[in-house]
């Protein structure tokens, strides 16, 4: 079985009276989301610390918690460089099978996809994902990781935030200039500051994950979703293979179920005996029973200080989409802090994170509400009426069977209401990684902005721009027979169109145009930075951030 | 045109708000009322002949005409 890896203690040298001087961005929490964004912070050149209260990664021994790596999410990986491990080492399977009182209802399988990079998802243990997280950042000059630190106090003011953290050496002070609050949903952070999250739904629909190393099974590598499973005590029962040979096993309580008794080593056993039978030969690698919140803060940034993750908002793990949500929060935010460190960019850029990621924990939460109402109604009866027709008619109508939500799985958010795009003009999608030959879309992409010119040539308009936070990038060169075809597929363009996108280095479409004029780029640009001055006005001061190139 | 998971998940949607009514008699007639508005814009014969069958085939019910 898998042994978590041990992260050393290293005396800080704050505690020998070393004096720093403030650091631009102290991140609290090395969990999945405080260690993707410090990935992609330090990639940008920031200078990073990282504070956790534990020695290792995962949460209370081997969970696997969030073990469905979306696309998206897949997508920032590769950008970091670590997504090549995961998909390695992570299961991919495309068939999802549904049940209802133990008779099949219906089968799918989800859609290859090869126009692009990465399949729809991976399963993936979240302690690998970290451990690989974890591993990248060590090999980081710009990071500093300290373990068994944890935070007791955090005090900010207009300038800037200090940090009180305890050790096994003792406490210590740091200055930071910004605070990202990554630590989960009890926030020790959100509890300083007296902030509480607006919570949405609370149930007491309650699960046991029962993660299991299976020894003599023969199970296909697919999803199974049982409902009213009789084994179960007519309650809901998941199962998803991971790595290692190990299973995902969720099994949906009884109202009236002690939780604490159902936890016992023997009533698991008990309990995976009787849904798979008696034969089964198993070891169980971590279990828990949670019960579900839906949960989001108002807002996102308080002051100097930015929550992120489960710290800013909380859903149900329908769809697999706490972790990756907490992945993109990182993939959204870290950019943006970036520039404002080290581009000059305004601080009220960092305000458009709350508008883009309320609106993805938002729509997180709605999906996830949907797929935990099919799965079990409890008193509503429209829903029960619905569900039972769509039931019993799935087997027979496949286009029936499509309602069937046992969970949909994370998409990206289209930050349609983002202050950061300009109306009408098809941006706050995230740009598909379409492959291209050997290489593919995100590839030609720089590190900041980059517009991209679906053609062979870069237009006499565009030929004349400069700015150090812009590239333009040539589709047409990099495109095959294949490569054009699945342009038109996936993204509906032509890759000799010449339509030029301003894409942002979070990969989010900002603009699609079937034209574009230098003073426009720099407009858009602008906004996308936060700046709403017209275009006129930033044709002719031409650049805000050239001063930093 | 075939419709995308997303609209269909916010069809149902839609569909547990309309006969989310405490009254069961309330709630048949919506229902009832749905398959009329339905039809009407389905408007072929075939197509809904083969829905009314399905439904019944689902329930396992042989369906003739009450009235001649």
């Amino acid at each position: 079985m898998y042994v978590l890896p041990r992260y050393p203690f290293r005396r800080p040298p704050e505690l020998d009276g070393a004096v720093h001087s403030r650091r631009p961005v102290v991140i609290v929490g090395g969990g999945l989301t405080g260690l993707s964004l410090a990935l992609d912070l330090t990639r940008r050149g920031v200078p990073t610390l990282v504070l956790d209260d534990d020695d290792t990664v995962g949460v209370r021994g081997l969970a696997s918690r969030g073990m469905c790596w979306a696309q998206r999410t897949l997508d920032v990986f590769e950008r970091l460089g670590v997504a090549e491990r995961i998909t390695a080492k992570g299961v991919a399977w495309n068939i999802a099978r549904v049940l209802c009182k133990d008779l099949p209802v219906t089968s799918y399988a989800l859609q290859d996809q090869p126009d692009l990079r990465h399949n729809g998802f991976a399963n993936l243990q979240q302690y690998y994902v970290e451990q690989y997280l974890v591993e990248a950042l060590q090999s980081e000059p710009l990071v500093d990781l300290r373990w068994l630190s944890k935070v007791e106090d955090l005090v900010h003011d207009e300038d800037g935030v200090r940090l009180t953290v305890a050790t096994p050496d003792g406490d210590y002070q740091l200055d930071a200039q910004w605070v990202v609050a990554c630590d989960g949903a009890s926030s020790r952070c959100r509890a300083v500051l007296g902030l509480s999250p607006i919570v949405h739904e609370r149930t007491e629909d309650r699960w046991i994950i029962i993660d299991v190393a299976v020894l003599n099974c023969d199970w296909p590598q697919e999803r199974w979703t049982w409902l009213d499973a009789s084994a179960n005590g007519g309650r809901a029962v998941w199962r998803h293979k991971m790595a290692d040979d190990t299973w995902r096993l969720d099994f949906q309580l009884h109202e009236d179920e002690d939780a604490a008794v159902a936890a016992t080593p023997e009533a698991m056993r008990r309990r995976v005996h009787a849904m798979f039978g008696p034969d089964l030969e198993f070891e169980i690698c971590w279990s828990g029973v949670w019960a579900y919140r839906h949960e989001c803060m108002d807002q996102l940034r308080h002051g100097r200080v930015l929550f992120a993750g489960d710290a800013a908002h909380l859903v149900a793990p329908f769809g697999a989409r706490g972790g990756n949500g907490g992945v993109q929060d990182a993939d959204n935010l870290g950019w943006k802090l970036a520039l404002v460190l080290q581009h000059g960019a305004d601080a009220a850029l960092l305000d458009s994170y709350t508008t883009e990621r309320k609106q993805a924990a938002f729509e997180n939460i709605r999906q996830a509400r949907r797929s935990s109402r099919f799965v079990h109604p409890r008193g509503n009866v429209s829903a029960s009426l619905w569900r039972d027709a769509i039931i019993a008619m799935a087997p027979e109508l496949a286009k029936v069977a499509r309602t069937i939500n046992t969970g949909r799985l994370s998409n990206p958010c289209r930050y349609t209401g983002s202050p950061l795009l300009a109306e009408g003009e098809g941006g706050g999608d995230a740009l598909p990684d379409v492959r291209l030959g050997d290489t593919s879309l995100h590839r030609l992409l720089g590190p900041w902005f980059t517009v991209i010119v679906f053609g062979n040539e870069v237009p006499a308009a565009l030929a004349a721009l400069r700015h150090p936070l812009l590239q333009v990038a040539l589709v047409g060169p990099a495109c095959d027979e294949l490569a054009r075809d699945a342009l038109q597929r996936q993204l509906g363009v032509a890759a000799g169109s010449g339509d030029a996108w301003l894409v942002r280095p979070d990969q989010h479409i900002a603009t699609r145009r079937a034209h574009m004029f230098p003073d426009e780029v720099l407009a858009l640009l602008a906004r996308a930075l936060g700046d709403r001055r017209s275009a006129s006005q930033l044709a002719h001061s031409h650049d805000l951030h050239a001063a930093t190139a | 045109m075939t419709c995308t998971q997303q609209q269909l998940d916010d069809f149902l949607e839609s569909l547990i708000a309309l006969t989310d009514a405490a009254d069961p008699a309330m709630q048949r007639e919506l229902l009832a009322r749905l398959a009329l508005a339905l039809a009407a814009e389905v408007d072929d014969p075939a197509q809904l002949h083969k829905a009314v069958a399905s439904v019944a085939r689902s329930a396992d019910l042989t369906i003739s005409p009450t009235l001649p």
